[in-house]
């Protein structure tokens, strides 16, 4: 699904180059659970915006779905992410004016996949998170773990091949983040990809596969 | 996209309601200035209609000849000097040598006090022609008006006018009552309708209507005339009517070229255009008032979108990770921007209504609904919406969504 090959990435600072990432080669096939585990600065963040089409390598190659994404325009990587990523990520980033429903269809809105029933979808997804009584809360009257699990829903209603969680655990407490992990499994177990980007190496257990960046490089990868 | 449609119409009008304060204060230029459009509009429409039935009221196509020097202004004729050297003859002439005029109403107007049994009425006595009640417009609620035939016969009757009726008989049925005129009796053969003041100030329900030869023969006993309406056909140029009638009657008077004219000819149009002038003058203002409104009122809204836009950098963000491409989100906010300014127009279309139905109540003028300014409004609102908007919406995509996200 996913294949890195010599990624490179550096930032410029007036003359002076940072490098971020290394090179990285790294393949990820469709099913995978995987954890990337790096601490603040290894280039974990990088990578996973690299790989969820928000970012682009300096060097290398990126081929995402068998297809190469190097080069690739604005609109046609958003149509890519709408179509093929969920993102989760560690403040949720709910729209605060909206409801949980109503967040969960915001991606519909820019798709041209067609869902049908997506409300009906929607509402399914929140009761499977438990979230029933919750559907038209706004994101101000929910708890984290709540929120989190709508922001999932949302990663999840446009059907999508990728879920990129970033620190998805790192705002909640660690009995909501694990159930939060729990959850990762469970969608993993129906067929889902999903990679977890994480600084806290507790959540190294719930993964089938750990990564690790250090400095730029890949230094661990074992499957479990 | 009727989906998205419908969510970003709710996300813009979610976000109105979380910034009513703001949103008010920001529409509230174009609400001004759509209201002074549309309440400019429909008032002046009013106006002018009301001005347009008063021309009709007193009769279409009049040219106004008087004997003497006569001075028009915007609120009616006042003579200044009289002339007895206007004939009945002279009329005759005009009929004659000037084929554009289809009809003459020769006239004698005076002041004088009409008699009924113990009560006395200063009433003003009108001595014209029969064809008076075509040319003027002059509708009879009781018995008839006197005919060609009386005139010739010189009869003494008379048509009064709705007050006159009114004051001297009360409930009495006036028709073959004897009026006193010059301590002449003078059968009362018709009631004129109720017809207010018109605009030269004449109260036309407290004039008498009395044959013209009747009147000069047994009343005043005079050889001359006070002055005649002048129908033209339809869609004669009055003002170049005017000046050949001037001609023919300066010939007619044989006066020289250094000698001033001794009558005066003026229509309707002269008086009530000079009102006219007065509403262009205003209408001028209301439009350099509205373009600034507007202004203002883009100004406020492109304000306001900035902020908007500034302060949901995360929501652009968001939008952006999950698949929006740059052109939604000009369109988001572009709706934005074109509701708080529709709301602002909608809202002075009412108002400006309101304003309209309060104006003429009191100025008694018709009510009309300037159709034509409504809908400029509305186009004007959402060009301002638009161009208020279009900057603050492009900047919404000016920064890297990961930036904000991090």
């Amino acid at each position: 699904m996913i294949t890195l090959k010599g990624i490179k990435k550096s930032y410029f600072i007036g003359e002076r180059e940072l490098p971020i990432l290394k090179g990285i080669d790294l393949t990820i096939q469709s099913g995978e659970l995987v954890i990337l585990m790096g601490v603040s600065g290894s280039g974990k963040t990088t990578l996973m915006n690299i790989i969820g089409l928000l970012d682009k390598q300096t060097e290398g190659e990126y081929f995402f779905m068998d297809r190469n994404v190097d080069g690739l325009d604005d609109e046609t990587l958003a149509v890519l992410r709408n179509e093929h990523i969920g993102f989760v990520f560690q403040q949720f980033f709910l729209l605060p004016y909206l409801n949980a429903i109503e967040n969960v269809l915001i991606p519909i809105v820019y798709s041209k996949k067609n869902i049908k029933h997506p409300r009906e979808k929607a509402k399914q997804l929140l009761a499977r998170f438990g979230l029933s009584d919750r559907i038209h809360n706004k994101p101000s009257q929910l708890s984290g773990g709540e929120q989190q699990r709508v922001a999932i829903a949302r990663a999840l209603i446009n059907d999508p091949d990728l879920i990129l969680a970033d620190e998805p655990t790192g705002a909640l407490d660690s009995k909501t983040g694990n159930e939060i992990m729990e959850l990762f499994r469970m969608l993993n177990n129906e067929g889902k990809t999903i990679i977890v980007v994480t600084h806290d190496p507790k959540l190294a257990q719930f993964g089938k596969r750990l990564i690790r960046i250090e400095d730029g490089i890949i230094s661990e990868d074992t499957t479990v | 996209m009727i989906y998205s449609l419908n969510f970003y119409l709710k996300i813009a009008l979610q976000n109105l309601i979380i910034h009513k304060a703001r949103m008010i204060l920001s529409l509230l230029g174009i609400l001004f200035a759509v209201m002074s459009l549309v309440a400019f509009g429909n008032i002046s429409s009013g106006m002018k209609l009301k001005i347009d039935n008063e021309i009709s009221r007193f009769g279409k196509n009049l040219i106004i000849l008087r004997a003497g020097l006569v001075f028009v202004t915007g609120r009616g004729a006042r003579q200044f000097a009289e002339s007895k050297t206007l004939k009945l003859d002279d009329v005759k002439i005009i009929k004659e040598r000037l084929s554009d005029i289809k009809e003459v109403v020769p006239f004698y107007d005076t002041t004088y006090p009409a008699k009924y049994g113990e009560n006395t009425l200063k009433v003003s006595i009108m001595g014209a022609s029969a064809n008076i009640f075509d040319v003027r417009n002059i509708n009879l609620i009781l018995g008839r008006p006197y005919t060609d035939r009386d005139n010739e016969n010189k009869e003494k009757k008379a048509v009064v006018g709705f007050k006159v009726y009114d004051n001297l008989f009360k409930s009495e049925d006036p028709l073959g009552k004897y009026l006193l005129i010059y301590r002449v009796p003078t059968e009362i053969i018709g009631v004129i309708e109720e017809k207010g003041v018109d605009f030269t100030g004449q109260d036309q329900d407290l004039q008498v209507y009395i044959p013209l030869d009747t009147f000069m023969r047994r009343y005043s006993n005079v050889d001359y005339i006070k002055g005649a309406y002048l129908q033209t056909e339809d869609g004669v140029n009055l003002n170049e009517m005017k000046q050949r009638l001037r001609a023919l009657l300066r010939k007619l008077h044989g006066l020289k070229e250094n000698q001033k004219d001794d009558f005066s000819i003026f229509t309707l149009d002269d008086i009530l255009r000079t009102r006219e002038e007065g509403i262009r003058l205003v209408s001028i203002l209301t439009i350099i008032a509205s373009i600034v409104s507007f202004l203002i009122g883009g100004l406020g809204i492109f304000a306001i979108m900035l902020l908007s836009v500034a302060e949901r950098k995360m929501e652009i963000g968001i939008r952006r990770v999950v698949g929006s491409k740059k052109k939604d989100i000009i369109f988001q906010f572009l709706t934005e921007a074109v509701i708080v300014a529709l709301i602002g127009g909608v809202t002075g279309i009412l108002v400006g209504c309101i304003i309209t139905v309060i104006v003429d109540y009191i100025g008694d003028f018709p009510f009309f609904l300037h159709v034509w300014n409504i809908f400029l409004s509305i186009f004007i609102s959402i060009m301002v919406g638009i161009a208020a908007g279009i900057y603050p919406a492009i900047q919404g995509t000016k920064f890297v969504p990961i930036e904000v996200l991090h």
